[in-house]
């Protein structure tokens, strides 16, 4: 009966379709992320206490500026960490390039690398120093990652419509060129 | 030993192994922004982590760097040394902790906890008034 009511009331409301946009909304990844984080009770006590200190209400707030500070810091820090510096340092590269990219990875001394420390570091400890023989240094052991890194950073900036240019585009696909002709390497 | 000391022995004792059997951490849900989340998922995934895993094994480190980044978080450091012991008769703390860190470098010093251990620590497992009552009949 009253699924029967609520047929009629949505029959007879009368709706201008065309005052819609024809879009599908995806939300699933529009909402922010949340972790179940499991903490130490020293720490959580050292929280609490800072919480009451600065006079915030949520700690998750406290937790976000926390681990937001010590990540920035780690960014400046060698070895691992540095890949991800190199990579975003790659990206503005690419993005701030007017000249159109070649995906020829041998050509990326000239093309992609602008900025002679990133060049020098990348040339030396990155994958380019394998591949492109420009050095005998055999390359990180994480080299593989750098690149899946940087891919993902990349999709990241796509999702998120941070770089739209054709360089960033071409910049992309000579990265998964360089990924793809690494793991036949390894194979 | 008399009796009265026995039972008290017995239920200090008890009272330690049950706060050892606690579960020594806690769940907090965490809701970073999606630029603070992009860079998680990004270390995790280098560290061969998830991204919870990831907090969890690094926060003691990030929560260190950050009480050490003013001298306003002296007290706040100081209150919850304390609190530890009060709560949890904590005299000693977790290695990858960020209180477990400063003790570690030296920059916190906490052995008058073990002084105070036996004075002040009053176990739940005694009932209010238990202590006097006993020593009452003494």
């Amino acid at each position: 009966m009253a699924k029967n009511n609520v047929n009629t009331v949505t029959d007879s409301l009368k709706v201008k379709q065309h005052k819609f946009q024809d879009n599908s909304l995806s939300l699933k990844n529009k909402l922010d992320k949340k972790y179940n984080v499991k903490f130490d009770n020293e720490d959580l006590e050292l929280l609490n206490e800072l919480q009451s200190f600065y006079g915030l209400k949520n700690k998750s707030d406290l937790i976000q500026i926390i681990l937001a500070n010590y990540l920035k810091k780690s960014l400046h820090e060698d070895g691992v960490a540095r890949d991800v510096a190199l990579s975003i340092a790659m990206i503005a590269d690419a993005y701030k390039h007017e000249e159109p990219l070649s995906s020829d990875v041998t050509s990326w001394e000239q093309e992609v690398i602008s900025y002679s420390d990133y060049s020098n570091k990348i040339l030396n400890y990155g994958p380019a120093a394998k591949l492109i023989k420009l050095s005998n240094h055999g390359g990180v052991e994480h080299s593989e990652s750098f690149l899946q890194v940087g891919i993902k950073l990349m999709q990241f900036c796509e999702r998120k419509d941070l770089i739209t240019t054709k360089a960033y585009k071409k910049l992309f696909k000579a990265l998964e060129q360089w990924n793809s002709l690494i793991k036949k390497d390894e194979k | 030993m008399s009796i009265i000391n026995n039972i008290q022995n017995k239920a200090l004792d008890e009272e330690k192994q049950k706060a050892k059997s606690v579960n020594s951490y806690k769940f907090v849900t965490v809701r970073p922004s999606s630029s603070l989340a992009a860079l998680i998922d990004v270390l995790a995934f280098l560290d061969g982590k998830s991204p919870t895993d990831f907090i969890y094994s690094n926060f003691g480190q990030a929560l260190e760097s950050f009480v050490l980044e003013s001298k306003d978080h002296v007290i706040p450091l100081k209150k919850s040394v304390l609190n530890c012991y009060k709560k949890y008769n904590k005299t000693t703390f977790k290695e990858q902790s960020a209180l477990g860190l400063l003790v570690k470098e030296g920059i916190i010093d906490c052995s008058f906890l073990n002084n105070l251990a036996p004075k002040n620590h009053n176990p739940k497992l005694l009932k209010k008034g238990f202590n006097k009552t006993v020593l009452d009949l003494l």
